[in-house]
């Protein structure tokens, strides 16, 4: 098994997770790398992907395992030529086992950078003095047969570990994967509450955690006041 | 920058990726070129990603030195209206240039559902419709595609339209253009002498001077432009994949073109001619690079009948072999069942079985030269069931030229025998999946019944109704075309230039996407052909031979009076087998 961490970077930020993958699929299928198929009566390749990522960001962190007995160096190497504009293998490692992303990976952090100085830290620092925040979401809902758009309130307070930063940089700490927080429509949230809606933004996923300890609960982070402590990046394992 | 305000408005919308760009195979942007061609799709990307066609010219314009040539296809109506709000023009794929500083903009238009489309993109490319109100410096609009065969319809929207295969002339039409470009010095003077002079070219015509030309004297004619040798042209083994799953997501080899069987309904069979086949040779040589440089997981053979392909089983073990290696499934026509191809299907999985009779009876199918027989389908389908198949699919046309009830009739009664073929020799417990899909009969120019009537709408939905009342009670799906889109595919298809108004009426009234049922809109195009005083019954209806045809400006390859000899042959049952 090699585990590839790649970044997905404009145009390929805006390629859905299942394009994504059949991209992967391909482009080790150009690169030669002599992936090991499933097998059973419709055998896949065993390429297994972390948590899908929201269409229209970046990331720097996104991980993929590939199931080959070819080394972390050919594979790179080969597969570097047949990626498509925005997609970047970072680096390569062995690995003895799938380690099942979308279980391990917990946390993220993401860089945003507005397109002019606005004062989000009152704001922030409100957020993260209060016990609950409460976001507005768009829901698919079936009425009558029909599909119609329908604005959700939901309590995302145990979703965000730390906000900082000033003027036009700020950093976040978001849950992510079976909880999950898109740090883009967070943005967008606060600039609406800042009175400052149309002021375009740029967001990357610059790192993912798991947890140290298994016995920590996801939900229950939140409330933990140092953070660090029980977090371990995904990279240094 | 046009790029981040175009990432800022693919947040809005569905499926951003069709517009962002960076594809793997994408040929990178020539900054410095002298000829900068826009080459567009009248379609959504997933479509324009599957056409052939469009990879071909993209890679033959780029592989010249002198040329830039990118892509961009028909936005979704959601990104069409964000685009409107948000000021931005119709922009190139590749380097996000906007499509009025293109020197050419060139429109890929494969049926007549096609047309408002064109209509679409050139406004969202803020030109004006037709070529006479655009200015000399706006981009030269030149059209292609099996549905501009009969250019009539929308000569007044391009300047000009090739007529037949694109792939050797658009060389001379890049040379042309280069050269005029470095001896003229105004905008003016590089459009005129440019259209005066390509008009000579084979397989060009050029409405503003072809249709004068013409009215004086009717001999003068366009002649079709074909490739004569399929070996030694350009095949895109390298080309663009899209980032968003198109929807023929597999590489295609191209094994021939053109056919000899002449169903007497089929343009695509008669426009496509002569017969050329690509060796066997050069076929392996094009798969073995296709497999290595996509990825794809499928290969399938592509042209209008693969089993007319002479020796198709050779072809067949040289690719087979190549393809297990690389894990690739080679999907085959499962058309014709005989004991090799069997054999051979019997390895990949067994997808359903489809046959296209379109006619149900033997008297109908011998009218319009549907070679094929009662005996041929049920041979077929007895060594189908015997492998275990159990998923049979048939496709019909309703309205054929003298079509009576008892044609009908005979629609269901294959449908009754396909049943009891499979209980006598199927040897699984499952049940039979049996699928009709019926379409309505488009009389099409180029054909022998180019002059026949289509049958009126409340007709259709009469026969459709009835077909499908007696097919369900049998458990047969059913499937049928939409009334409305044949009707209108049948009025433009046989329209004149007078059918421009109707189009730009159409046009206002926010007609697009016409081969997408969810927004296709019958009442609007009833709407569109009444405002413009132009009955659309008039079209559908029976033509007289004495009247020249609308499209007789158009050499096909093949004389009236072939058609002409066919159509009463058809209709005295002859079939030349």
């Amino acid at each position: 098994m090699i585990i590839l961490k790649f970044e997905k970077l404009n145009p390929a930020s805006f390629m859905a997770h299942l394009d994504v993958m059949r991209c992967f699929n391909m482009a080790l299928r150009r690169a030669k790398v002599k992936v090991k198929y499933s097998t059973g009566f419709n055998p896949h390749m065993l390429v297994f992907f972390s948590s899908p990522l929201a269409v229209g960001l970046e990331s720097r962190a996104e991980y993929v395992c590939v199931d080959t007995n070819d080394s972390a160096e050919v594979v790179i190497k080969n597969l570097s030529k047949t990626l498509p504009n925005g997609i970047k293998i970072l680096s390569a490692k062995a690995a003895v086992n799938n380690p099942n992303f979308a279980s391990v990976l917990a946390v993220a952090r993401y860089e945003v950078e507005l397109d002019k100085e606005i004062d989000l830290k009152p704001i922030l620092d409100k957020i993260l003095s209060s016990k609950t925040f409460n976001m507005d979401f768009e829901k698919m809902v079936k009425d009558r047969g029909r599909e119609r758009k329908e604005i959700v309130s939901k309590d995302v307070r145990d979703r965000i570990l730390d906000l900082s930063g000033d003027g036009k940089k700020y950093n976040f700490l978001l849950l992510c994967g079976n909880l999950n927080l898109r740090a883009d429509k967070l943005v967008e949230c606060l600039l609406t509450e800042a009175n400052n809606s149309q002021v375009g933004y740029k967001v990357i996923k610059t790192e993912a955690f798991m947890l140290k300890n298994k016995k920590d609960k996801l939900e229950d982070l939140w409330l933990i006041n140092k953070l660090p402590s029980v977090l371990i990046s995904f990279d240094e394992i | 920058m046009l790029t981040q305000k175009i990432n800022k408005i693919l947040k809005k919308v569905s499926k951003p990726a069709r517009y962002a760009g960076g594809e793997f195979g994408a040929v990178e942007t020539k900054t410095d070129a002298s000829f900068n061609f826009l080459l567009g799709f009248c379609d959504v990307y997933e479509v324009g990603m599957s056409n052939l066609g469009i990879k071909i010219l993209y890679g033959i314009l780029n592989e010249r030195s002198d040329t830039n040539c990118e892509l961009c296809f028909a936005p979704w109506p959601d990104m069409g209206e964000v685009m409107k709000e948000n000021d931005i023009e119709l922009f190139s794929l590749q380097s996000k240039t906007i499509a009025r500083d293109f020197d050419m903009l060139g429109f890929s238009v494969a049926s007549e559902l096609n047309f408002t489309n064109v209509l679409y993109m050139l406004e969202l490319a803020g030109l004006k419709l037709r070529a006479k109100d655009r200015k000399a410096t706006d981009p030269i609009i030149i059209g292609g595609g099996m549905g501009l065969l009969n250019p009539m319809p929308m000569a007044d929207f391009f300047d000009l339209i090739v007529i037949g295969e694109a792939e050797e002339v658009i060389n001379k039409i890049a040379d042309l253009y280069v050269e005029i470009k470095t001896q003229s010095d105004t905008k003016t003077k590089i459009k005129n002498d440019f259209l005066k002079e390509v008009a000579s070219l084979e397989g060009v015509f050029v409405p503003s001077i072809h249709s004068e030309e013409h009215s004086k004297n009717p001999n003068q004619k366009i002649k079709k432009t074909v490739v004569k040798d399929l070996d030694n042209v350009y095949y895109p083994t390298n080309p663009i994949l899209p980032s968003v799953e198109a929807v023929h997501n597999r590489a295609v080899l191209e094994i021939f073109r053109g056919c000899f069987r002449g169903c007497r309904f089929c343009q695509a069979g008669f426009v496509s001619r002569p017969v050329r086949f690509r060796s066997s040779e050069k076929l392996t040589e094009i798969a073995k690079e296709l497999i290595e440089k996509t990825g794809y997981e499928e290969m399938s053979l592509s042209s209008l009948s693969t089993s007319d392909y002479p020796n198709l089983q050779n072809l067949i073990e040289q690719l087979k072999p190549m393809c297990s290696d690389a894990n690739v499934n080679l999907s085959l026509p499962s058309t014709r069942l005989d004991a090799f191809m069997a054999s051979h299907a019997d390895e990949s999985r067994k997808s359903s079985l489809t046959f296209a009779p379109e006619a149900g009876s033997q008297r109908l199918r011998d009218v319009i030269k549907k070679g094929i027989t009662e005996d041929d389908i049920f041979n077929g389908l007895e060594n189908a069931f015997k492998m275990g198949y159990d998923a049979v699919k048939l496709y019909f046309m309703i309205g054929l030229p003298s079509e009576t009830q008892e044609d009908l009739d005979a629609i269901v009664e294959l449908a009754r025998k396909i049943k009891t073929h499979y209980k006598k020799h199927s040897k699984t417990k499952r049940s039979l999946s049996l699928r009709f899909a019926l379409s309505t009969f488009v009389p099409k120019p180029y054909t022998p019944f180019q002059w026949e009537v289509q049958l009126s709408y409340e007709d259709i939905i009469k026969t459709q109704n009835e077909l499908k009342d007696r097919l369900k009670k049998m458990g047969v799906k059913v499937a049928f075309h939409d009334p409305g889109t044949s009707k209108v595919e049948a009025g433009l298809s046989r329209g004149g230039s007078e059918i421009a108004k109707v189009l730009e009426k159409a046009h206002s009234l926010g007609i697009k996407f016409d081969g997408w049922t969810e927004f296709f809109n019958y009442e609007k195009w009833v709407e569109a052909f009444n405002n413009e005083g132009i009955n659309l019954d008039k079209y559908t209806a029976q033509k007289d031979f004495e009247t020249p045809l609308p499209w007789s400006i158009i050499n096909i390859g093949i004389s009236d009076e072939f058609f002409k000899d066919e159509r009463e042959r058809a209709f005295i049952e002859v079939v030349k087998l």
